[in-house]
């Protein structure tokens, strides 16, 4: 399967393996991820999600096989160029910056959209305090978006499990990303939170054209929201398909076996 | 005589105050211990004589261009020492500035020869009376120009969203790259604003210690300074420095004179001993 660069296409990832050590935890994946899709990677702990999401967001180097951002190969460059490009992600366990504010950490993610340099904000002319108050507004916005601006300027450290994960989304969405990977956005949380992070999902889908790409463990959470789901096993793509389909495939139902999926 | 001595204390602690800072900042973000801190501060203050003597302008002006020169020298000697051993083990990087720190000297030597100079102060030495306190401005303004820097430092970590930024690097600076920012591009910044920092408080200190190559001892008591306030804490470094400033102040003044020099080794020693975490650090806890 190459990869078919369509204007559709909007992230493809092309016969992909990585290698740690002597392990194989990615074996030549590869798959496409529409504009305006909501993907889902799924698979058994240990399945090369993770591996996947950080190969895509440029913390790990493919041993072979290419990564395309819209139509740019964006293997090998640093993490923070391909930020640049319009891709953001959260992290399985939470990676705020703690000792900050949750504002403060939504203001660290709009870092790229900076018009000023760093001399000019040390002279902090009015321009900058201009640019400040909207970068301000902008965050406490986002904040806003997922619920949580009564949060905005308590230290995260003593904010809820579940508020965290929210300001987590706001600053990756403060990037003003294309692509937005989310590792494991349910895990931790409760039947109700759940259905909320849903919701908040289709919405930066809907409202924001955001394309979003998922990796998760709670199979109602996927087959409720994917439009398309890839299932993952020791580093292989078992199948790929729209819910039903892979819910019904026999591969998966195997790897499945003994988990009550869904 | 107990009022003078802290106010002149206090003077000499801001200095101390000002590189510990120097010395944080750098620890923050990149986990680099500078025993070149106090070289740095040592060529600002004679890049500010420089400009005082030779291109003839006046006191204030050659102390802020001592401070943008000595930023310049900070971003070269991250350039060019610091960036090539970013990925070795930190220890490495901290014999890096040690060989840093006679490097500098020596090229001063080189320069501008190891004698005194006596160097202009930025405020006039003559004593005002207070009530019963009697304080040179120099002392006064010292404090000032000090404290002012560090609320604008305060200010630009707080409300400028590089500040935010850099701030954001020193907590997860992988979590950082994936929000775009530069890493790299951070700590070249807080060299520059490290080095910048320490330039200052060279240029402060000058008039009071005369200016010579050995003025980079002062990287000493700005260690005792900064572990005495908590290693790696921004406020710690601060009060670290005026509270040491003071002691060693005191300590000269009732005790012994010469007894001032031991002073920032006993405050080590005792802080070490007593609260190893210093009084405004975290204690660390590793999780097992």
């Amino acid at each position: 399967m190459g990869a078919r660069d369509t204007d559709r296409t909007i992230l493809s990832v092309d016969n992909v393996s990585v290698d740690f050590g002597g392990l194989r935890a990615l074996n030549r994946c590869s798959f496409e991820v529409s504009k305006g899709e909501i993907y889902s990677i799924i698979g058994p702990n240990g399945a090369g999600k993770s591996t996947l999401f950080n190969v895509v967001s440029g913390i790990h180097r493919p041993a072979e096989g290419r990564v395309l951002f819209r139509g740019r190969r964006v293997d090998g460059l640093r993490p923070s160029r391909i930020s640049r490009m319009g891709m953001a992600r959260s992290f399985q366990n939470l990676e705020l910056f703690s000792g900050m504010t949750a504002l403060e950490n939504v203001l660290a993610g709009g870092h790229r959209h900076l018009g000023y340099g760093f001399f000019r904000g040390l002279v902090f002319d009015p321009g900058v305090r201009r640019e400040e108050r909207r970068a301000r507004e902008e965050a406490r916005g986002l904040l806003a978006f997922l619920g949580v601006e009564g949060y905005a300027n308590s230290p995260v450290d003593d904010l809820p499990y579940g508020v965290q994960k929210k300001v987590e989304i706001a600053r990756a969405l403060a990037t003003g990303p294309g692509v937005l990977l989310l590792d494991e956005p349910a895990a931790g949380l409760n039947d109700r939170e759940t259905g909320e992070l849903m919701d908040t999902i289709h919405r930066i889908r809907d409202e924001r054209g955001v394309t979003l790409l998922l990796v998760e463990h709670n199979m109602r959470f996927v087959m409720g929201l994917s439009d398309r789901v890839c299932v993952l096993s020791f580093g292989r793509i078992l199948a790929e398909g729209g819910p039903e389909r892979v819910r019904a495939d026999p591969a998966v139902v195997e790897a499945y076996l003994g988990e009550t999926a869904c | 005589m107990f009022w003078q001595l802290v106010v002149s204390g206090l003077a000499t602690g801001c200095i101390y105050a000002l590189v510990a800072l120097g010395l944080t900042l750098i620890y923050k973000a990149t986990e680099h211990v500078n025993f070149a801190q106090g070289e740095m501060a040592m060529v600002g203050a004679f890049l500010g004589y420089t400009l005082y003597t030779d291109l003839h302008l006046p006191v204030s002006m050659a102390v802020a261009g001592a401070v943008v020169l000595s930023g310049v020298v900070g971003l070269v000697i991250q350039f060019v020492v610091i960036r090539p051993a970013a990925d070795q083990p930190h220890f490495n990087v901290f014999i890096i500035t040690m060989g840093l720190s006679i490097v500098l000297r020596s090229l001063a030597g080189l320069v501008w020869s190891h004698d005194e100079f006596p160097f202009p102060g930025l405020f006039p030495v003559r004593p005002v009376t207070f009530g019963p306190v009697v304080v040179t401005p120099l002392n006064l303004g010292t404090i000032a120009v000090a404290v002012g820097i560090m609320a604008g430092l305060f200010a630009f970590f707080r409300y400028t969203r590089h500040g935010v930024a850099m701030r954001a690097v020193c907590e997860r600076p992988e979590a950082a790259q994936l929000m775009g920012v530069e890493v790299r591009r951070v700590f070249a910044a807080v060299w520059v604003l490290s080095a910048a920092v320490s330039g200052l408080a060279g240029a402060l200190i000058a008039p009071v210690l005369n200016l010579s190559t050995h003025m980079g001892a002062v990287v000493i008591p700005a260690f005792a300074a900064a572990i005495l306030g908590g290693w790696g804490s921004f406020p710690g470094a601060i009060a670290g420095g005026m509270a040491l400033g003071v002691i060693e102040n005191l300590a000269g003044g009732y005790l012994a004179g010469q007894i001032k020099n031991m002073v920032p080794f006993l405050v080590v020693l005792g802080v070490l001993v007593v609260r190893p975490q210093g009084f405004l650090g975290e204690k660390e806890i590793r999780k097992v």
